[in-house]
């Protein structure tokens, strides 16, 4: 499998790459862990801002990791052979207050998702469910294409 | 939680909308979410459903609040 070439996306192609999907995997580190999740997520193009539904437990590993705006990475790829196209964003995940929500977070929010990985069982009330933005300060995509061999 | 301090044009807006228009009390039938909201905001709920699970909202999940004593 020879790479034929390798080219950084375009915004445009890379916000719509970002647009027709709705999912990735979020990465967050605390001290030396990794932690990474699939999660669903809405995406406002203008903003460049991902908004996420994210269910935890008191308890859990993951409210541990989220409990301080951490730096995160979402990743999100597509294959569509010869074509395999990746975008790498790197920001920070900011939780939205429930005070704070506004007409325009219920809009995005109206655009997102569900959480399509989340366990949601028929106890919802239980659950404890937070919003999150994802700031992106960069975004990156690359575009490969192989070589088209008949061999 | 800090969010960076920056307000966002509708933020201003739905406090003024708030200040100036009956309020009312949101309780999403499916989550059990409870909040407070203007009119901006139920209007933005039943468009677009809870912001909180996702699921469809109607005019029913809106009480009015009292006006304060
Ligand atoms: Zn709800």
């Amino acid at each position: 499998m020879a790479l034929e070439k390798q080219t950084e996306m375009t915004r445009s192609d890379t916000d719509a790459l970002l647009g027709r999907h709705e999912t990735g995997v979020l990465s967050l580190a605390r001290d030396d862990d990794p932690y990474a999740i699939p999660i669903s997520y809405g995406y406002d193009a203008d903003d460049r801002k991902f908004y996420l539904r994210l269910v935890s437990t008191p308890e859990s590993e993951k409210r541990a990791f989220l409990s301080s705006n951490p730096d995160a990475r979402l990743v999100v790829y597509e294959e569509d052979e010869p074509t395999y196209r990746s975008v790498v964003v790197t920001g920070t995940l900011v939780e939205i207050p429930r005070d704070e929500m506004t007409v325009e977070h219920v809009e995005q929010y109206g655009d997102a998702k569900r959480p399509l990985f989340e366990i949601w069982g028929e106890s919802k009330p239980d659950l404890d469910i937070q919003l999150y933005e994802l700031r992106a300060e960069n975004v990156s995509g690359r575009h490969i294409e192989l070589s088209d061999r008949h061999d | 939680m800090e969010t960076g301090g920056f307000i966002y044009p509708e933020r201003a807006y739905a406090q003024v909308a708030m200040s100036a228009s009956e309020e009312f009390t949101f309780v999403c039938p499916s989550c059990g979410e409870s909040m407070a909201v203007n009119p901006a905001m139920r209007d933005a709920l039943v468009d677009n459903g809870c912001v909180v699970c996702g699921a469809s909202v109607t005019t029913d999940a809106f009480s009015p609040v009292d006006a304060p004593e």
